[in-house]
């Protein structure tokens, strides 16, 4: 388990070289991401996209997303260059309208006859979601930029249709067993076919520890639902489900339900970030990822009281919190700086396939 | 004015810092070399600005300029966009902040308010009755299992009850829909009485012994019917369910822990509920010809019998402001 534990790059540049001298590398740097948002200024954002989208009846929304990615990409930068989210709001609003009419479609044969929603769903909305899949991976890389140039991803619909809907159907049919795979292609399947311009991301197959995260993870799911009914059958706040729930009790419950789970959850979070990433290089450029379970349980856990007890108001604080906390457990390691070449194909990437998939739920993000 | 800049060709990652000025309608680019070359201004598209971040100008060959944001740069060149200029002046203030808030709060009122109640009215009346009785019947089992039993009332009392609620029962639209239980309560659920989903309503024991007046009982039985002829224990879970889903969609949370503070939520919903009962049985009161000075009577009964602070507030739990509404069945038997 401990050996699955480091996600040690630093190990695989060292065998890089030819000889076992190589490995302290002198010229190797080490390149820490950049974060200066603000709470208090993506509250400010965050609140007029809010109420613009009210008052312009949801028109508004595809600039409100517009200003939230480039406020966030913008605040991110990498040797002192800033990251850049340059698609247009025109044609996501378009994308959303799409996704509105598909969505709307499924809701309304839901409400004529269940059947038909089934029916759609699997003849219609299941056959799309591995394009949907690479529709958005291919927006967001198209549309990321740092140094003027773009994020290119190359998927195909029949990857993607053979790691989401293969592994997918395979993992239900194993109830679960087979989740580790579908996590490993899955970031295989994310990192491997991403370009920055022409240079290529690759994944190293190898990478091992998502087998012992998935255990783990049942473990602490598992173990601890037990632990706690003990104490609570003990504690006799179980019973206490009447008419009049005590706070004490209500709390008691929650957390026995929810707290081996969310810790579980924030411990294969913490895992995946660290492993799809530990795996993925970009030529001579490495990923030091090293998020930590306890740091982000508690930025997480703390975001969830935040918003409890500001009715929601703190909502572009948790964005921020969470989004600093990974990208400064994230460090770039590169030991010829970054040079790299433009791609000469700049065509562009509609929005619909990355609106239906955050409509249905598909999304896959970074961020 | 010169103003430094880093210019990117995009066959390149390397950047090369760069000074620009202004002269007549071109915009100058002094390279590093001390070379110079040049882009007509109204051949730049430039990212429009957002929270004082570096601006971006993307000039006619695709190369782009990053620039520290800078008042010059809007002097110079044409206005990007004029909804995202609009924009970021609104998000530069503190009080159109406020205001947004301000905003945000009334239409989230609004849908609260209106939106939510007339939706859950609608989706409660348009329910397939079957779907109710099987809510209705989940209820009664969980409510078995905390505890309650076969009613311990005599068979008598029970009947003499019954015929006395009929009437009121057979004044309304589909009067098949509404059934009365009588049932032996947990000693923690004190006197009281519940409407369940699909018309079905139960009164305890501690309820009934709490006084030999029939009339008072049958008090409590037609405010039981006025929840159950509003369909407001189904209004109540739709509207639950409803803000539940919308607090899980918006803050992202799936765990149900955003729905916490949707039992306070609720609570306002049910004062509601519960004025509109009150009224219901005065007027089914007057119609089966007893005054609403019996309900009075009860809620007086209950005020005095229980400390209302105590664990034992049994029907009126969940039923505030009691003298208030004493003085209101006072008014309605006048």
């Amino acid at each position: 388990m401990t050996t699955d534990d480091t996600i040690a790059r630093g190990a695989d540049f060292g065998s890089s070289g030819t000889t076992s001298q190589d490995q302290v590398m002198p010229s190797e740097r080490r390149y820490a991401i950049q974060f200066d948002a603000t709470g208090g200024e993506y509250f400010r954002i965050w609140i007029v996209n809010v109420a613009l989208s009210i008052i312009t009846f949801g028109i508004y929304s595809a600039w409100a997303t517009v200003r939230t990615r480039r406020y966030f990409y913008g605040k991110t930068s990498l040797d002192g260059t800033p990251f850049q989210f340059t698609a247009k709001p025109v044609p996501i609003l378009i994308g959303r309208v799409i996704a509105l009419a598909i969505f709307g479609t499924y809701s309304v044969l839901g409400q004529v006859n269940p059947l038909w929603a089934i029916g759609f769903l699997f003849f219609v909305i299941f056959p799309l979601l591995p394009w949907m899949v690479v529709k958005s991976q291919q927006f967001r890389a198209r549309y990321t930029v740092w140094r003027n140039i773009p994020f290119r991803f190359t998927g195909t619909y029949k990857e993607a249709l053979i790691v989401y809907v293969g592994f997918g159907v395979l993992t239900i049919i194993t109830a679960g067993v087979l989740l580790p795979l579908l996590w490993k292609y899955a970031a295989k399947f994310q990192f491997n076919n991403l370009h920055y311009g022409s240079s290529k991301f690759s994944f190293d197959e190898e990478t091992k520890g998502f087998w012992s995260t998935f255990w783990i993870a049942a473990g602490i799911t598992i173990g601890g639902a037990f632990v706690l009914s003990i104490l609570g059958s003990l504690l006799g706040l179980i019973g206490g489900l009447g008419p009049s729930i005590s706070p004490a009790g209500l709390a008691l419950t929650l957390v026995m339900v929810y707290g081996p789970l969310f810790f579980a959850a924030f411990f294969v979070q913490v895992r995946l970030f660290n492993l799809s990433l530990g795996g993925t290089s970009l030529e001579d450029v490495g990923f030091v990822p090293n998020m930590r379970v306890r740091g982000w349980a508690w930025v997480q856990l703390s975001n969830v009281l935040l918003l409890i007890v500001t009715l929601g108001i703190a909502y572009p604080w948790t964005l921020v919190r969470s989004a600093r906390y990974k990208l400064e457990h994230l460090e770039l390691v590169s030991d010829t700086g970054f040079n790299f070449e433009g791609f000469a194909d700049r065509s562009k990437v509609g929005a619909a396939g990355a609106e239906i998939s955050s409509d249905f739920g598909f999304e896959i993000s970074l961020f | 004015m010169r103003i430094p800049a880093t210019y990117y060709n995009g066959a390149q990652s390397q950047g090369d810092a760069v000074t620009l000025h202004v002269d007549g309608e071109d915009l100058i680019i002094t390279l590093p070399s001390g070379n110079e070359t040049f882009c007509p201004l109204a051949d730049i598209s430039a990212e429009p600005p957002l929270a004082g971040m570096a601006r971006h100008l993307t000039l006619y060959d695709g190369s782009i300029l990053e620039v520290d944001d800078h008042p010059v740069l809007d002097h110079w060149l044409k206005p990007a966009g004029r909804i995202e200029a609009i924009a970021n002046w609104l998000e530069q203030r503190w009080p159109v902040a406020l205001g947004s808030v301000a905003v945000t709060a009334g239409f989230l009122w609004a849908l609260y308010a209106f939106a939510l109640p007339a939706t859950a009215t609608v989706i409660a009346h348009n329910m397939p009755q079957a779907w109710s009785r099987n809510i209705a019947n989940a209820t009664e089992e969980l409510l078995l299992r905390l505890g309650f039993g076969p009613t311990e009332i005599s068979q008598e009392r029970q009947e003499a009850l019954r015929d006395g609620f009929a009437p009121m029962i057979a004044a309304l639209p589909d009067p098949e829909r509404y059934t009365l239980e009588f049932r032996k309560g947990p000693p923690k659920f004190g006197p009281n009485a519940f409407a369940l989903p699909g018309g079905r309503m139960m009164v305890l024991d501690d309820l009934v012994k709490l006084t030999d007046d029939d009339y008072e009982i049958l008090g409590v039985l037609a405010h039981e019917l006025g929840h159950a002829y509003y369909r407001h224990p189904m209004r109540g879970a739709i509207q639950l369910g409803i803000l539940g889903f919308l607090a899980a969609v918006t803050i992202g949370d799936t765990s149900g822990l955003a729905s916490i503070p949707l039992i306070a939520v609720q609570a306002s919903y049910s004062r509601e509920f519960e004025t509109e009962a009150d009224a219901f049985a005065a007027q089914a009161m007057r119609d089966a010809n007893i005054s609403p000075d019996a309900l009075a009577r009860m809620f007086e009964r209950l005020r005095d019998t229980y400390d209302l602070s105590g664990n034992e507030a049994g029907w009126f739990a969940s039923h505030p402001a009691l003298n208030e509404r004493i003085k209101a069945a006072r008014d309605a038997a006048k």
